[in-house]
């Protein structure tokens, strides 16, 4: 029943991310928050998939592909942070709606 | 048919990859018709598959026809995005990366809507959510610089809820073939439930539920009004083929939360855009507004799902409302880019007198609005009152009484659109001309509304159930 301290902990890097998220303004502080809760999904993915023969291959598989496609994400966040702070100087998201008329 | 799916990811992905490569290498700009010659051939692929069913690719993949008939609404969609960006988007130089990308992430919409297996989910759902990342970010100018970083961070820790979702709804029916879901294990209940309400969050998030809305009116009211079109359009999708095919075998045995739940964000959806939309000025924000209360409405025939009765009506009601939002959000937000382009303010002063000097165009501006407020006999009619609204009446009729409050409310924020597009003098005397593609696509959409609403509601059912 070992796997019920994994999910444990996963929960609590759910709760961690999220608090990451609401309470940060910096993009990339905003974006490790979000990898948080994503390494939190996989690390609930494994250890369900270890409890079962059958799917644990599938879910290995699973975490191998949503690993790889989320670097396609931070990719685009990354060199969006990077276009942000060319024009604004800055990595604050509030700073944003200063310009709004 | 695999072979017409094959034939589909050659005609989107093949220009898709290249586009930005030939332009790059002839010098000249012959990208939009490349795409809308493909948008066109894979239209004209998808009406093989009309009320076909079968599983192909081993299981990866599942057609029905409502998810065949909602690919095309996606691909009509993106026609005439592509038809209205001809003459807007010609001195951007991104523009080859927008066509390219319009028809990759289209290629992910269609795989959304088929998906029968979590890593297909999870790869188109990626494919979907990057392209729309830079298609919002394309012009790189500072407005769609804030539209795109909201986009994009809101769309990440979607992407990582959508993930939690999956390890644990399928760590419970331990398989990854959606449809292995039925399944469960009735002490496994509450992981799934959590599972579910994971999914929810995700696909809300895409949707602009409340409360994972707060990105959605600064995306929507801040970007340029052709992607908007784009993004609310036809990307929304995603959500509503999600929900579909991942949610849909998990009602059951889910049991009386799903109906609490779903109901309690409709109702706070609901109320929430259509209030919020009342005390706008720019019109392009407040209908991204309107965005928000429509995906109240998709809720409600989302709640009535539940009950087995009313699921097939649901389903037909969830086709029939795509049908409406994606004509009207298509026809509106490309109709504002004219505006736009005409040098109009898109404020509600600015629109003062539009339908005056542009006749046409006002007029089916004005069609579409009066068909998302539910005016009969639009397209907008059939889909609310008789179909949504009717679906949930068995299972829960407070729930249709509130959407025919909200239905009343919006009323006021869509009349007075019109009311100064109409009751005005006109400020300047631009004209349309008969040379300008958008006018085309509101005469396509508007015409369709009209027509579809007409007499041709039962038809349109036959096809998508």
């Amino acid at each position: 029943m070992e796997v019920y301290y994994y999910l444990i902990l996963s929960a609590v890097l759910l709760s961690i991310g999220i608090y990451g998220i609401v309470s940060k303004r910096n993009v990339i502080r905003m974006l490790l928050s979000a990898e948080v809760i994503f390494n939190a999904a996989l690390l609930s993915l494994l250890s369900l998939a270890s409890l079962d023969s059958g799917y644990g291959p599938v879910g290995g598989a699973l975490a191998v592909i949503a690993i790889s496609l989320s670097a396609a994400e931070v990719g685009v966040i990354v060199s969006l942070a990077i276009l942000m702070f060319r024009m604004r100087g800055t990595l604050d998201t509030y700073e944003l709606r200063r310009f709004r008329g | 048919m695999e072979e017409v799916i094959l034939a589909l990811i050659f005609v989107l992905g093949t220009p898709g990859l290249l586009l930005p490569l030939i332009d790059y290498l002839r010098g000249t700009r012959i990208s939009p018709y490349v795409t809308l010659l493909a948008t066109a051939l894979a239209l004209a692929l998808l009406t093989t598959l009309i009320g076909r069913e079968a599983t192909i690719f081993s299981g990866a993949l599942r057609l029905d026809p409502l998810s065949t008939y909602l690919s095309l609404i996606a691909t009509l969609g993106s026609f005439l995005v592509v038809l209205a960006s001809l003459p807007q988007a010609k001195d951007w130089s991104t523009s080859p990366s927008l066509y390219s990308l319009i028809l990759l992430s289209l290629l992910g919409v269609y795989f959304l809507l088929y998906v029968n297996d979590a890593s297909v989910l999870i790869a188109a759902w990626a494919l979907v959510a990057v392209a729309s990342y830079v298609i919002v970010g394309i012009r790189k100018d500072e407005d769609s610089l804030e539209a795109s970083v909201k986009y994009a961070l809101m769309g990440v820790l979607s992407s990582s809820l959508l993930v939690f979702g999956v390890a644990l709804m399928f760590g419970v029916t331990k398989g990854s073939s959606l449809s292995s879901l039925e399944h469960v294990p009735p002490n496994m209940r509450m992981v799934l439930f959590l599972g579910a309400l994971l999914l929810i969050a995700a696909l809300g998030f895409k949707m602009g539920v409340v409360p994972f809305h707060a990105w959605l009116p600064d995306v929507y009211g801040g970007a340029h009004p052709l992607l908007v079109s784009f993004v609310s359009g036809v990307i929304k999708l995603i959500s509503i083929g999600a929900f579909l095919r991942v949610l849909l075998p998990i009602i059951q045995p889910i049991g009386d939360y799903w109906v609490i739940t779903v109901a309690l964000l409709s109702t706070l959806t609901m109320f929430y855009g259509n209030l919020a939309a009342l005390v706008q000025r720019n019109v392009q924000r407040m209908m991204a507004y309107s965005s928000i209360a429509q995906a109240g409405y998709f809720l409600v025939a989302f709640t009535a799902l539940y009950s087995l009765t009313s699921r097939e009506l649901a389903l037909q009601a969830i086709g029939l409302q795509v049908t409406t939002y994606v004509l009207a959000k298509v026809g509106i937000f490309i109709g504002l880019s004219y505006l736009a382009r005409m040098g109009f303010d898109l404020t509600l002063e600015g629109l003062k007198g539009v339908g005056r000097t542009m006749k046409v165009s006002g007029s089916m501006l004005a069609i579409l609005m009066f068909s998302l407020m539910g005016m009969p006999p639009l397209i907008g009619f059939w889909s609310k009152f008789m179909y949504v609204f009717l679906s949930v009446m068995d299972l829960a009729p407070w729930l249709a009484l509130i959407g025919v409050v909200n239905s009343g409310i919006s009323v006021g924020y869509y009349a007075l659109v019109v009311r100064y597009m109409y009751f005005a003098n006109p400020p300047n005397g631009a004209r349309e001309s008969l040379r300008d593609p958008e006018f085309y696509v509101l005469l396509i959409t508007g015409l369709l509304t009209t027509v579809l609403g007409l007499g041709l509601v039962d038809q349109l059912v036959k096809i998508l159930s």
